[in-house]
């Protein structure tokens, strides 16, 4: 009957409506988690400090513009698309079982009319009939998904600060960095390579300091993994950059792009369990993340799709992390 | 203070032609520090849209913008590995006005309040690879890709000037309706904006590959600079009234103060290096880096941007050296406050902040416009 009325058997994965639909509530519940800790913690600090700097910092953490706002507009704009999913895979099995019921019976109508001597007027009517019935199901299933869509509100884009992105590093470092000579700056980040690679588990490389071209941004430093099993594989650092603190950050940011790439060639034997620091499932999982249909997700513009590039990410955790962590007293270890 | 060892090589006169109102607002040339043209293929990237074409008007409520777009062709940069890079978010040059700023933020020219930090309006899209643009008044001018300058008010699109063959190198407005633009074909034309018309135009002899527009209100005079020249230029005539040449090599090109010195911050060694306008004698102010920037004020206080350093120079002689509250390393422009007493700062990726003169603290952080 689908194919005298002309109207597509609906053919939906309901099944993955309801999974998104679940994934969603996940966010929602981590996104007011994260309100609820962030607030606690707020008030653990005013409980114990007072005046402007302590309303200060109340105001940037959970005042307007906040990380703590956006939280708090996400967890319920995933709660809406969360319940618009579970709308589009009510609607969507309501209207697909509604629709194979009408056919099956109207169906069978048809082959009893046809058996029983019904002139061709009448059936042509009851297939006319049928598409109408049909196709009034699914413009209503339609109405109530684009419906459940159509209010989500969702929040604008949130710009990480840049110190939430790239770390705070230590002033004093900052101001011994100025001090500093090209020379001392560059055996700085080889010592500072060496030590990461050593601590991560994989060889150390030397680095190339070298000029480096951009000219929609600023590249501190690259990371290019050569060809199979890593020959040719280069670590470079932009040398007209090396006035810029930041690239304390790079170096490491760049390192654990050695050591992603290092561990996503698995381990070499069957004996062995890991490489790198990571094991066969976690290299398996790091390939899939660095197919290039997942390297070109997040936009049309290269900008885009840089940015939420699961290995960046990965890389840009490492080195905001290691700035965090990094003391004056620990940088002197890596001062000649 | 050390013997010059630079030369004077023409003088025709003072070509001082009265004087204007004094005025900060942006002079920019191509070779700004942080890249002139910005085509192609960021690090890692996909190829971008050539040949964009720029909406007529621009609006804050519901611009989009859009990182690392071409204008003018398909010309890519580096490309290979994955980076540790940041895309150039703001930048200079700043035009500076009482109450208010303006410089680049991704691809439109947008304007904050002084008092608040927040982006008041946009002034102009993008319409080239350049980041040249010019506000003044009522205008601002950006380039396109076929050396057209567009002339926009609050935001749109509002006529053009012919501009000349080739593309430009540099555009200064040098009161409320004249501008100057240097093209790529070595002239110099002062146009008067509102009526669309060629004022005057003059060849100029000052080559390569790196070229500096620049304005001093106070005594009104037009300079073109390379790293180690300077010319300049009488108004409205722009006939040559001055040329040094032979200078210390200066990454930022060479300008021109109220009381006549030159400055720039030369490179070997790394200093803000001050040329008096007589006998030519240097004040030399060492810094830690080549590089930075340099803002001149109206009365002739210079300020020098680096890292986490302001260093502030009277027209006295007299030097201050602060530490930043917030440190810029991909400084890309500064000027002065109309009253002196801030100098506002465009880094790439850290933002823009206006900072106290007096101690290098903060006063004003510039929010981004909202996405």
């Amino acid at each position: 009957m689908y194919s005298m009325t002309g109207v597509i058997q609906p053919d939906l994965d309901v099944d993955a409506y309801s999974t998104l639909a679940g994934h969603y509530a996940t966010l929602a519940a981590q996104a007011d988690s994260t309100v609820g800790s962030t607030q606690s913690a707020v008030s653990a600090v005013l409980a114990a400090n007072d005046g402007e700097a302590a309303a200060a910092f109340q105001s940037t953490v959970t005042g307007g513009g906040s990380i703590t706002e956006h939280f708090a507009d996400l967890g319920p704009a995933a709660r809406r698309t969360e319940s618009a999913y579970r709308t589009t895979a009510t609607s969507a099995a309501t209207a697909r079982f509604a629709m194979d019921m009408l056919v099956q019976a109207r169906t069978l109508a048809y082959w009893q009319g046809l058996a029983n001597g019904a002139d061709l007027h009448a059936l042509s009517l009851l297939v006319n009939l049928t598409r109408n019935d049909l196709r009034a199901l699914e413009g209503q299933s339609v109405e109530e998904i684009e419906t459940a869509f159509a209010a989500l509100d969702l929040p604008g884009r949130f710009e990480t600060p840049r110190q939430d992105t790239y770390g705070r590093i230590d002033p004093a470092i900052e101001e011994q960095w100025a001090g500093m000579s090209d020379e001392e700056r560059m055996e700085v980040l080889q010592n500072i390579a060496d030590a990461y690679a050593d601590e991560m588990g994989y060889p150390r490389m030397d680095i190339t300091f070298t000029p480096i071209k951009n000219d929609t941004g600023t590249t501190w430093g690259s990371y290019n993994d050569g060809s199979l099993f890593g020959i040719g594989s280069s670590l470079k650092i932009n040398s007209d950059e090396l006035h810029d603190p930041h690239l304390i950050n790079t170096v490491v940011h760049e390192m654990q792009h050695r050591g992603q790439y290092q561990g996503m060639r698995g381990p070499t034997f069957p004996w062995q369990d890991e490489r790198a620091g990571m094991t066969r499932e976690e290299a398996e999982r790091w390939s899939e993340l660095n197919e290039s249909d997942v390297r070109t997700k997040g936009g049309d513009s290269n900008w885009e799709q840089y940015e939420p590039r699961p290995i960046e990410v990965d890389a840009r955790r490492a080195g905001r992390d290691f700035v965090d962590d990094l003391s004056h007293e620990e940088f002197q270890e890596f001062v000649p | 203070m050390m013997p010059a060892p630079w030369r004077r090589r023409t003088f025709l006169g003072a070509g001082l032609f009265g004087s204007s109102i004094p005025l900060l607002a942006a002079c920019s040339a191509a070779d700004s520090p942080g890249p002139a043209t910005s085509p192609g293929t960021a690090a890692g990237g996909s190829t971008s849209t050539p040949g964009f074409t720029p909406p007529d008007c621009v609006d804050l409520a519901d611009h989009e913008f859009v990182r690392g777009r071409t204008y003018c062709g398909d010309r890519g940069s580096d490309g290979s590995g994955d980076a540790d890079m940041a895309p150039l978010d703001f930048h200079g040059p700043v035009a500076a006005a009482e109450g208010s700023i303006a410089a680049w933020y991704i691809d439109a020219v947008t304007e904050w309040d002084t008092a608040t930090g927040e982006p008041t309006r946009l002034l102009a899209p993008k319409h080239a690879d350049t980041w040249l643009f010019a506000s003044r008044g009522e205008h601002t001018v950006v380039p396109a890709c076929d050396g057209t300058l567009v002339v926009h008010a609050d935001g749109c699109r509002v006529g053009e000037l012919p501009g000349g063959p080739g593309s430009v190198d540099g555009l200064c407005f040098v009161d409320d309706t004249r501008l100057v633009s240097l093209g790529t074909d070595d002239v110099l034309r002062l146009w008067d904006v509102p009526g669309g018309a060629l004022l005057a135009s003059a060849e100029v002899a000052v080559g390569g590959a790196a070229r500096f527009l620049g304005h001093e209100p106070t005594t009104d005079a037009l300079r073109v600079s390379t790293p180690t020249s300077l010319t300049t230029f009488a108004l409205p005539t722009l006939e040559v009234v001055d040329e040094r040449i032979d200078l210390p090599t200066a990454g930022t090109g060479w300008s021109l103060t109220a009381t006549g010195d030159l400055v720039g911050i030369t490179d070997e060694p790394p200093a803000l290096t001050i040329l008096g306008p007589g006998s030519g004698a240097a004040d030399v102010v060492e810094l830690n880096d080549g590089g930075g920037v340099l803002a001149v004020s109206a009365t002739g206080r210079v300020a020098a941007v680096q890292g986490i350093s302001l260093v502030v120079r009277d027209p006295d002689g007299t030097v201050a050296t602060h530490r930043l509250q917030t440190s810029t390393y991909q400084t890309h422009a500064a000027a002065f406050s109309p009253d002196g007493r801030l100098v506002h700062v465009v880094d790439a990726v850290g933002g823009i902040q206006s900072v106290d003169v007096a101690d290098g603290r903060r006063a004003v952080e510039y929010a981004p416009p909202r996405a």
